[in-house]
C-alpha cells in the first residue's frame, strides 16, 4: 500500500528553482494497475523514483506498507527497494557484459537468500517472461525486447509487492511494447502493484487507473475508461 | 560466497585495469619501501647514537699508537691497548670507559672473509642489537666455548641467511702463530639482517660522525666474558681498536676533570658527544637533502597516479554500481564492493613487495639486483601495510565522499551520462 500525502519535491536553488512536484496526495492500494501520464517535464518521473525511493522529497509524508520513509537512512531505503519494489527502466539498466541468469539474479545478491534458492528464483522469473532458454548468454547478446523482460526478470525475481517501470516501452517497437504490457497485465492478475510512467496512451491504456500529472501536480486521478 | 562473486564481478570487466592497477600498486609499494629504507639507513646511526645513552662521555682516539703500532704483533698491540685503558680508568674523573669490541677472524664453511665481535654488556646496553629476528645477548646467554650447546651468537649480514634460529654450526679459529686450528661451535640466538651495523670504533679524525663509529658486514656477535676472552685470545687473534669511550664523572670536581682533559689533550684527540651529535645532524641532514628528494619525489608521483587510476577505476565502475542502488544495494555496500575490490589488488601487490623484500637480500647477493644500501624489515610490512591503508582511504574516501551527496537516482543519472 503506498499512500503519500501533500508531497513536494523541487530541484535547484534560487532563481533556477524548478518545482517538480508541488502537494502530491496519493493512495495506491495493493494490486492495482496504475498509469502515471504527463508531458515532458511534468513530474512523472520524479514521481515514480520517489515511490521507489530512490530519491529524496521536502516536504510531505510518504507511507511504503505503514514505513514512513521520509526518516529512513540510505542503507534502510536499499533494503526496503531490496525486499518490496522491482524497477524497470527504458533503458534497461542490464550488467550487459554479465549473463541473463546473474542480470536475475542482481537483487538477491544484496539480501540474504541463499546463492542456491537465488538461482532457482531467478530461473523462475526468466521462466515467467519467456527467457528460460537465455540464461546463460549476457545481455548485449539479447535484442530490446528481450532485454526489457530481462529486466522484468530481475525486477520481479525477488518477490517484491510493487513493480514501478518508467517509460518500459520507450526502446521499442509496437509489437514488444505490447508484449511487455501484457506481461505487465499477467503480473498484476497475480497480484503485483503495478506502476508504469508513461506517455504511451496505448500502454496507459492497459492499465487500469490512470494518474495524470501536469507542473508536478495529479490533475486528473481516475479509474481507466472514465474520460 | 556471495561477496566473493561480486568481487569477482568487480573483476571481470576490468581484466587489464586490475592488471594495470596491480603493477601500479606494486611499482609504489616498492619506490616507498626504497624511499623509507634509504631514510631510514641514513638516520639508523644517528638514532642508535642518540639513544646510547652517552651523553657525559667523550670519544677519545690516542695517537700515541702512532703508525708503529701496526707494525705490532696483535696480541702485543692489544696488550698495549689495555695497558692505556687502565691508565685512563686511574683518573678520578674518569667513570667508567667503554671500550672497543674485540674483532677476529673465523673460517666459516671453508671460506675465509667472515669474523666474531665480542660485546661487552655496557657496549650492548648503550648500542643494542637490531634484531630482526630471535633475541638478542644478555647475561643469560651462554658464552662457554667448552659448552656442547655451542657458544650463544647472534648473527650479522647474509653470509649466514641460510642458518635458523635454534642452529648449531661449527668455525673454524686460526691462531696469529702456529697452523693449528680450533673448530667452535656457534649457536644462533639471533639475527641482524642486512644492512648489519656494528660498533668497531675505529674511527679517528676531527670530525668524527655516528655512521664512522660502526661497521657493517657479515660477523658473529658474541657476548664477551673473560673467559671466552681467554679462550679466543689463545685459539685465533682477536684485534681491539684503540678508541674508546670515557663517562667523564658530572659529580667529580673541575680540577679533575681539567687534570683528565690536559692529558687526554696531550695523548691524542677527543671529541665530546655532543659534537659528534651535531656534526652527524649536519652530515645527515646533508646526505638526506642530496639523496632523498628524487625517492621521495618518485613516491610522491607513483602515490599521486595510484591514487588517480584508483579512482578513475572507481568512476568506470559507477554505472554497474548505480544498477546495484536499483536492485536494492546501499551507498555502503557499493563502496564496499570497490574498496574490497582495490583492497585486493593492493593485498596482492603488498604480497608481491613482502616477498621481494624477504629476498633482497638473496637477489643482491647474487648479483640479480643492484640497489643501493637501505633499511628493510618487518617494519618495513608494517609501513607497506600503513601505506596501502592511506591509498585505500584516499581512493575510495574521494569518490565516497562525492557521491554520498546524490540520491541514487542522481549517481544513476549521472553514471548514464
Amino acid at each position: 500500500m503506498i499512500r503519500v500525502s501533500h508531497l513536494f519535491k523541487s530541484y535547484g536553488t534560487g532563481e533556477n528553482k524548478f518545482q517538480a512536484l508541488a502537494d502530491v496526495n496519493l493512495d495506491i492500494p495493493d494490486g492495482s494497475f496504475v498509469a502515471v501520464q504527463g508531458k515532458s517535464g511534468a513530474g512523472k518521473s520524479t514521481l515514480l523514483h520517489i515511490l521507489g525511493c530512490l530519491d529524496d522529497f521536502e516536504k510531505g509524508e510518504y507511507f511504503l506498507d505503514d514505513v514512513n520513509v521520509k526518516n529512513l537512512k540510505d542503507g534502510k531505503l536499499a533494503k526496503l527497494r531490496n525486499q518490496k519494489l522491482g524497477f524497470v527502466l527504458q533503458d534497461f539498466s542490464l550488467i550487459n557484459h554479465k549473463s541473463v541468469l546473474f542480470n536475475a539474479m542482481l537483487p538477491m545478491f544484496f539480501n540474504t537468500t541463499p546463492l542456491k534458492e537465488m538461482k532457482q528464483k531467478a530461473r523462475n522469473a526468466l521462466k515467467t517472461v519467456g527467457l528460460a532458454e537465455q540464461e546463460n548468454k549476457t545481455a548485449s547478446q539479447l535484442s530490446g525486447g528481450q532485454r526489457q523482460r530481462v529486466a522484468i526478470a530481475r525486477a520481479i525475481a525477488g518477490n517484491p509487492s510493487i513493480l514501478l517501470a518508467d517509460e518500459p516501452t520507450g526502446a521499442l517497437d509496437t509489437g514488444t511494447s505490447k508484449q511487455i504490457m501484457e506481461l505487465f497485465s499477467k503480473l498484476n492478475r497475480q497480484g503485483l502493484t503495478v506502476i508504469v510512467v508513461t506517455h504511451d496512451d496505448t500502454v496507459a491504456g492497459c492499465c487500469n487507473r490512470k494518474i495524470i500529472i501536469q507542473d508536478g501536480k495529479i490533475i486528473r486521478d481516475s479509474p481507466n475508461g472514465e474520460g | 560466497m556471495k561477496f566473493l562473486k561480486m568481487i569477482g564481478n568487480f573483476y571481470s570487466r576490468n581484466k587489464l585495469s586490475s592488471v594495470v592497477l596491480l603493477i601500479l600498486f606494486c611499482a609504489a609499494m616498492l619506490v616507498a619501501n626504497f624511499a623509507i629504507g634509504r631514510y631510514r639507513y641514513f638516520t639508523y646511526t644517528q638514532k642508535v647514537f642518540c639513544n646510547s645513552g652517552l651523553d657525559h662521555f667523550v670519544y677519545f682516539m690516542p695517537a700515541g699508537f702512532g703508525p708503529d703500532a701496526i707494525t705490532l704483533p696483535p696480541d702485543e698491540y692489544s696488550k698495549k691497548v689495555e695497558d692505556y685503558h687502565r691508565k685512563i680508568k686511574s683518573f678520578h674523573a674518569v667513570r667508567s670507559i667503554i671500550s672497543a669490541p674485540w674483532n677476529g677472524s673465523f673460517t666459516f664453511q671453508n671460506a675465509a672473509g667472515s669474523g666474531y665481535t665480542l660485546y661487552r654488556d655496557e657496549l650492548l646496553k648503550a648500542f643494542p642489537l637490531r634484531i630482526t629476528s630471535g633475541r638478542s645477548l644478555d647475561a643469560d646467554s651462554n658464552s662457554d666455548p667448552n659448552s656442547g650447546g655451542g657458544i650463544d651468537a647472534v648473527l650479522c649480514g647474509y653470509l649466514y641467511h641460510n642458518i635458523k634460529i635454534g642452529d648449531t654450526f661449527t668455525v673454524r679459529l686460526h691462531p696469529y702463530k702456529s697452523s693449528q686450528y680450533t673448530d667452535v661451535k656457534i649457536h644462533a640466538i639471533g639475527k641482524m639482517d642486512d644492512p648489519a651495523y656494528t660498533v668497531s670504533l675505529g674511527f679517528g679524525g676531527t670530525k668524527v660522525q655516528a655512521d664512522e663509529l660502526f661497521d657493517r658486514g657479515s660477523v658473529v656477535i658474541l657476548r664477551e666474558t673473560p673467559k671466552l676472552l681467554a679462550f679466543l685470545q689463545k685459539n685465533s687473534t682477536p684485534q681491539i681498536s684503540e678508541n674508546f669511550f670515557i663517562d667523564l664523572n658530572p659529580e667529580s670536581t673541575q680540577k679533575e676533570r681539567n687534570d683528565c682533559v690536559q692529558y687526554l689533550d696531550r695523548q691524542g684527540r677527543f671529541v665530546t658527544y655532543d659534537k659528534i651529535k651535531t656534526d652527524t645532524e649536519k652530515a645527515v641532514s646533508r646526505t638526506l637533502k642530496q639523496e632523498l628528494p628524487m625517492p621521495f619525489f618518485f613516491l610522491f608521483v607513483s602515490t599521486i597516479s595510484l591514487i588517480s587510476i584508483s579512482i578513475l577505476f572507481i568512476y568506470k565502475n559507477l554505472r554497474q554500481n548505480s544498477i546495484y542502488y536499483l536492485c536494492g544495494c546501499s551507498r555502503k555496500k557499493c563502496f564496499g564492493y570497490m574498496a574490497a575490490g582495490i583492497g585486493l589488488i593492493s593485498v596482492a601487490a603488498g604480497g608481491v613487495n613482502i616477498i621481494l623484500m624477504k629476498n633482497i637480500g638473496f637477489l643482491v647477493w647474487n648479483g640479480f639486483l643492484s640497489v643501493d644500501p637501505m633499511i628493510v624489515d618487518q617494519k618495513s610490512i608494517l609501513l607497506i601495510v600503513l601505506y596501502e591503508l592511506l591509498v585505500l582511504f584516499l581512493s575510495i574516501g574521494i569518490p565516497y565522499t562525492v557521491y554520498r551527496r546524490f540520491t541514487p537516482i542522481e549517481t544513476y543519472r549521472r553514471a548514464q551520462q
